[in-house]
């Protein structure tokens, strides 16, 4: 499958144009966001308290003066940050951890299967807040934790891919015409999971970006000197009361990005899939189908799968 | 059914195991004197020497695993490193909390997302079966915390027909004003999860209006809709039971911020609290039960599924 | 009761699965309708049940005994379906829903349409197994527990077992290894023969066809191409795609022993 058409066919689809375009706009602000703000995003100025959107302010100020549109664009410079370490964390690590539970000799391929089962059942927050009670609460706490936390369901995820390709035709006529361990990993095996790897990575950022939204609000997160959306949302909190829809741009932009990389996620799925592309839409129920979700829950328990 | 049950509960023993090893592995991390960390600048060299040897940290770390270890199996989870009190009866009551508002979520995330996936899926081809659909794409991006808040500022604020947050002093023996104060959280956890069993409900009902047997039903004498209800709803309960178990742990990781957020004095709430003073030995107690809990309800869903699904339980013929 | 389809066209996003199709199936008498796979034979018998994908836009005129069943709700269908035409699709192994007991779903045309009760639909229900030969144990069992075979049985007892007057059977024997296949077609013909009702038999297979029906269809892209007795299409086809099954089926009996 050409790289120009997949991406062409990704494009395509209303949801994956405007994921990619959201995804680029977030992008782009962090990497602006190292330069240049409208205003400084952690200047306070008590008598600039909660003033309303305006052509200086473009989502007012908070409690303490700050402008809320500058702090927003500074945050998703963390944001990035934490989505893209804590998704290449997952990646090394659940593909690590399938190459052991696929590669390697029948006990260590069994043991790792158990354990793999055993450590997708462990929530991501509760092995922050083990971390963070060990070495205290930080933006690396929130990548370790989510890395490893959704690590492991890759790790379930591409055990199985491996070993349902591996069953294809393709493959075995492959080695019956010759072809080493290593060419077929590279030609077949490889080309053939990879959207799959594509769609867990974009879930494992989506989840990080929740977890360090609710860590950071916990105060495990972003330290105070770092701009967290996480952080706004738990500075907003104590004035719910009196100012309760400030709230709104920190919470926006959370769910934007996260809605954006699941979207991302079913569309490369989708076109990913030649069985879809030509006219309509089929109904697909594959293994990679049910993964949309950021919580991962679709992908079956082991007793199931 | 018996090898199965002898096997499920293995699996649920190792994972207690693997549990508190990795608990107490990640806590025994500190950098540094772990003592000397906990009581920071203003502990004395004698409240440092006292804190290690409650902690036990002058034997070798396997015998200290051993000895929590021992501790857990007779339900016995220590003092508090800050106050003295006994963890496990500390966490017994904040249990008392976090298990009503885990189960009135599950409750409000079933209602939401099951009848909601099915209808979705039968109107599958309609606007309204689409905006459905996408708005639980949108809800399962929510963070937990923000959508607490919105409830909060709608509800709370600006309506005034739930407290905005705490819990009455009397707790359950105010059974009205301690419902009262669940709601708003249970629904913050409950929307979210239900948007999640909605997508999952959806496709396993797709999937089921692809099968002949629902087709077959109808020409049987009724309408799809009915045969869907009649057999497609068992087939896809059957399917919503088996992600049950995963959707605890969403439960679990909502309790922790939403108790934070609404000042319920749970379990969740506790243990942000604790570690943040570092008291370890309460916080390895709190993050036992978590796991704990959760780890045990996938075994009973486990169970549970094994139990309703014909095609798995032996049966004598 | 008679079976009337006049310029039947179904449509399925732009593509025209069934295309301007006719036929006619006389009270009592058994009619095929033959074709490769994507003829549109199986569009045929959703569309006279009225169990087309909902995306489907039909036109043309299904007539059971003058009525008109095009442009008819699913609600309005539903009192027909089951009793008074039945139908026996493909695979036996996803039209039986895994988690209901095989009595419970037999009898279900029963407890659909008339006043009942559960004994009686269990007792009828077990008549009808018997009927096709299976024990009366098979009533408790799930259909996973069953062989091909004995659950495209089960299947037919379903449709039988509300006397209806008109029975499709879409490909019944095509997911049955050969010797099941015999038997089944056997049970077909003395069923529909002792009852007197009317049989349209959907295959892709002539030879099966020979053994059931006396008239038939044959489509090809939506359309009939050639119909006729069947004798006549065996021994003197003439349109391409007929003579093209035709050696199919020569082909096949050549290689038996």
């Amino acid at each position: 499958m050409r790289r120009g058409s997949f991406v062409r066919a990704l494009l395509r689809r209303p949801q994956g144009a405007a994921a990619v375009a959201w995804l680029a706009l977030v992008a782009l602000a962090a990497a602006v966001s190292r330069v240049w703000t409208p205003a400084d995003p952690f200047r306070t100025d008590p008598y600039s308290a909660w003033l309303p959107p305006s052509g200086s302010h473009l989502f007012g100020t908070d409690a303490v003066g700050r402008d809320i549109a500058s702090y927003v664009m500074a945050a998703s410079g963390t944001t990035v940050l934490v989505a893209v370490c804590s998704g290449a964390l997952a990646l090394v690590v659940g593909l690590g951890l399938a190459a052991l539970g696929s590669l390697t000799a029948r006990a260590v391929r069994e043991s790792v299967a158990v354990l793999i089962d055993v450590l997708v059942a462990f929530p991501t927050i509760l092995v922050a807040m083990a971390l963070a009670a060990a070495f205290g609460g930080s933006l690396g706490v929130v990548v370790v934790a989510s890395g490893l936390g959704y690590g492991v369901t890759i790790a379930r995820v591409s055990r199985s891919e491996i070993r349902r390709v591996a069953r294809e035709d393709y493959v075995t006529a492959a080695r019956a015409s010759g072809a080493g361990t290593a060419q077929v990993l590279l030609r077949h095996v490889l080309p053939n999971i990879a959207p799959v790897f594509v769609v867990q990575l974009s879930l494992a950022m989506a989840t990080s970006i929740l977890a360090e939204a609710g860590l950071s609000f916990l105060g495990y997160g972003a330290s105070a000197e770092t701009a967290s959306w996480g952080r706004l949302l738990a500075d907003l909190q104590k004035f719910l009361g009196v100012h309760p829809w400030t709230i709104v741009w920190p919470g926006l932009a959370i769910t934007l990005t996260v809605l954006a990389l699941n979207l991302l996620g079913d569309a490369v799925r989708d076109a990913a899939d030649p069985r879809l592309r030509p006219s309509g839409r089929v109904s697909a129920t594959g293994p990679a189908a049910a993964a949309g979700p950021v919580a991962a829950v679709d992908s079956a328990p082991g007793v199931t799968s | 059914m018996t090898r199965f049950l002898l096997g499920r509960t293995a699996l649920f023993a190792l994972g207690l195991v693997v549990a508190s090893v990795l608990i107490f592995a990640t806590l025994r991390l500190l950098p540094g004197d772990v003592a000397q960390a906990i009581a920071g600048t203003t502990g004395s060299p004698a409240q440092v020497a006292a804190l290690r040897e409650q902690l036990g940290l002058d034997r070798p770390v396997a015998a200290q695993y051993l000895d929590w270890a021992g501790g857990l199996l007779r339900l016995d989870l220590g003092e508090s490193l800050v106050t003295g009190t006994p963890v496990a009866g500390e966490i017994a009551e904040k249990l008392g909390v976090t298990l009503p508002l885990a189960g009135l979520s599950l409750v409000f995330g079933l209602l939401i997302g099951v009848p909601a996936g099915v209808w979705a899926a039968a109107r599958q081809r309609r606007p309204s079966g689409l905006v459905v659909g996408v708005g639980a794409q949108v809800l399962a991006a929510v963070p937990a915390v923000w959508l607490g808040m919105l409830l909060i500022a709608l509800f709370a604020v600006t309506l005034g027909w739930l407290p905005t947050q705490g819990w009455p002093l009397d707790g359950w023996q105010e059974p009205g004003r301690a419902l009262r104060s669940l709601v708003l959280p249970a629904l913050t956890i409950g929307v979210i999860e239900g948007a999640v069993l909605l997508r999952f409900t959806r496709s396993a009902t797709l999937s089921a209006l692809d099968q002949d047997y629902v087709r077959a039903a109808a020409a049987k004498g009724t309408t799809l809709d009915r045969a869907l209800l009649s057999h497609g709803l068992p087939n896809v309960a059957l399917s919503v039971v088996s992600v049950l178990g995963l959707q605890v742990v969403g439960l679990v990781v909502g309790a922790v911020v939403v108790e934070q957020l609404f000042t319920l004095p749970g379990l969740g709430r506790m243990l942000v609290t604790d570690v943040g003073r570092r008291d370890l030995t309460k916080v390895q107690g709190e993050l036992m039960a978590l796991t704990a809990i959760v780890l045990f309800v996938g075994l009973l869903v486990d169970v549970l599924h094994r139990r309703l699904d014909p095609r798995l339980r032996e049966v004598e013929r | 009761m008679t079976l009337d389809v006049d310029d039947l066209t179904v449509t399925i996003g732009g593509r025209r699965v069934v295309d301007g199709l006719s036929l006619h199936l006389a009270d009592g008498a058994r009619l095929g309708l033959i074709g490769e796979s994507g003829s549109g034979k199986s569009m045929t018998t959703l569309a006279v049940l009225g169990l087309l994908p909902p995306q489907a836009v039909v036109t043309g005129s299904i007539r059971l005994d003058g009525r008109e069943l095009v442009g008819l709700s699913d609600r309005q269908l539903a009192p027909l379906r089951g009793a008074t035409i039945a139908a026996v699709f493909q695979d036996p192994r996803s039209a039986l829903d895994p988690v209901m007991t095989i009595g419970r779903q037999v009898a279900e045309p029963l407890r659909l349409h008339g006043r009942v009760s559960r004994s009686e639909a269990r007792r009828r229900a077990v008549e009808a197994l018997a009927e096709v030969g299976l024990d009366e144990s098979v009533a408790g069992s799930w259909p996973h527990q069953l062989s091909g075979g004995q659950r495209q049985r089960a299947v037919i007892a379903t449709a039988l077992i509300a006397r209806p007057a008109v029975l499709l059977a879409d490909e019944p024997t095509t997911a049955l290894d050969v010797t099941t296949q015999a038997e089944v077609l056997e049970l077909f013909r003395r069923l529909v023969d002792e009852r007197g009702a009317s049989l349209l038999f959907v295959t892709h297979d002539l030879a099966v066809l020979a053994q059931v029906a006396e008239e038939a269809s044959v489509l090809s892209r939506g359309r009939v191409v050639e119909s006729g007795p069947v004798a006549r299409l065996l021994g003197s086809p003439v349109h391409p795609v007929t003579r093209g099954l035709v050696e199919a089926t020569r082909a096949t009996t050549w290689r038996a022993p």
